[in-house]
């Protein structure tokens, strides 16, 4: 340690510079092959300063954002394929239609109300359901015959005909 | 500026047509450079454009990125000519931006595209003496140059300056934006690693040469 703080002696120093100097002599002779063309071109494109590579993180960024990027899209495109038939919401004025079938010669429709709906009717009451007969829509459609809440479900009402 | 329409077209003539020999100062020519003069610009650029050069090798170790880093270095002189002020010379700031873009473009310790010495090798062929002595003499540059390899970037940028470039301590405090006394002790710290570096070396025995100083301050 004591070594490394001593001064160097001028001999010491001399050698030392001259070694360098010795070193670089090639060196200080080459010149450089470009011209100011080559500047003026640089300036022309705005490309000035390396091409940087691209970290190792940076990539795994990129292609973690990439990856996000394309989960999305697909997330989207498919939830607007799903919501394409445009199935309505029911909205408890009137009570939606789940099936119509025709059994024994007796039309049979099934329809349901939302409970929460204001108009939804009490499930211990009669059900007087203005529905209309697409059959032959002139004609009003006879009573009810029962209405019964289903585990949880809307209120469904059996219509016979 | 050719290509430049922002630089407007005015090429005022210069005092000689070879702009390698312009006598102008550095403030002149880039006063005249900003009124478009295309020579005053070129003058500029060879005047520094080969110790610029040398200084990015020596940083960089390849001759091609140094070549990459002059270009860049007068673009971005170029661009900032509207804002230069230089009072007699641009080449502290010249240096300092080459000086930073050699450093960001310098290969990362154990990868190097192209060494330093393998640089001077078309150079050593023209040298005088047997094929042993000048082999002898390229080992001694490799040994050395390695050595200087070992320095860190401050200690190294003031050993390249110095005695590659050949500019005075008080160029090089401009340059480093230090005082000089800060750029004296960096010099003596590096050259006394140099020799702690190099002395066990068998093949170093070189004579002193005479034309140097002592204190190597000029």
């Amino acid at each position: 340690m004591r070594e490394r703080r001593r001064p160097l002696s001028l001999g010491e120093r001399l050698e030392t510079e001259a070694l360098i100097d010795g070193a670089f002599a090639p060196l200080r002779r080459r010149r450089a092959s470009v011209g100011p063309t080559r500047v003026r071109a640089a300036v022309r494109w705005g490309r000035v300063g390396p091409a940087r590579p691209v970290p190792w993180a940076a990539r795994v960024a990129r292609v973690s954002e990439l990856a996000m990027a394309v989960g999305f899209s697909v997330f989207v495109f498919a939830g607007s394929l799903a919501s394409a038939p445009g199935e309505r919401v029911p909205t408890g004025e009137a009570p939606e239609m789940l099936e119509v079938a025709v059994v024994d010669d007796v039309l049979v429709r099934r329809a349901f109300w939302v409970p929460e709906a204001p108009s939804a009717p009490d499930a211990e009451r009669p059900l007087v359901v203005p529905l209309d007969d697409h059959l032959d829509p002139s004609k009003p459609l006879p009573a009810w015959i029962g209405a019964q809440p289903v585990g949880g479900q809307p209120l469904v009402a059996f219509i016979v005909r | 500026m050719t290509g430049s329409p922002e630089r407007g077209q005015n090429t005022a003539r210069s005092p000689t047509s070879d702009p390698q020999q312009d006598p102008r100062n550095d403030r002149q020519l880039v006063y005249s450079a900003r009124l478009g003069d295309e020579r005053a610009f070129d003058a500029l650029f060879y005047r520094y454009r080969d110790g610029i050069f040398r200084l990015a090798v020596a940083i960089t170790k390849d001759p091609r990125t140094a070549e990459e880093i002059v270009v860049d270095t007068f673009a971005r002189a170029y661009r900032a000519l509207e804002r230069l002020e230089p009072d007699d010379s641009l080449r502290p700031w010249l240096y300092r931006v080459a000086i930073n873009e050699s450093y960001d473009r310098r290969p990362r310790r154990g990868y190097t595209t192209s060494p330093l010495e393998d640089a001077a090798d078309d150079l050593v062929a023209s040298e005088d003496g047997s094929p042993a002595e000048r082999a002898e003499r390229a080992e001694l540059r490799r040994v050395v140059l390695e050595a200087i390899d070992t320095l860190g970037p401050k200690h190294r940028t003031v050993v390249i300056l110095h005695y590659l470039n050949e500019l005075s301590l008080a160029e090089i405090a401009v340059i480093a934006e230090c005082p000089v006394g800060t750029v004296k002790s960096r010099l003596h710290y590096a050259l006394r690693h140099l020799r702690t570096h190099l002395s066990p070396h068998p093949g170093l025995r070189v004579e002193p040469r005479g034309s140097r100083g002592a204190t190597g301050i000029r």
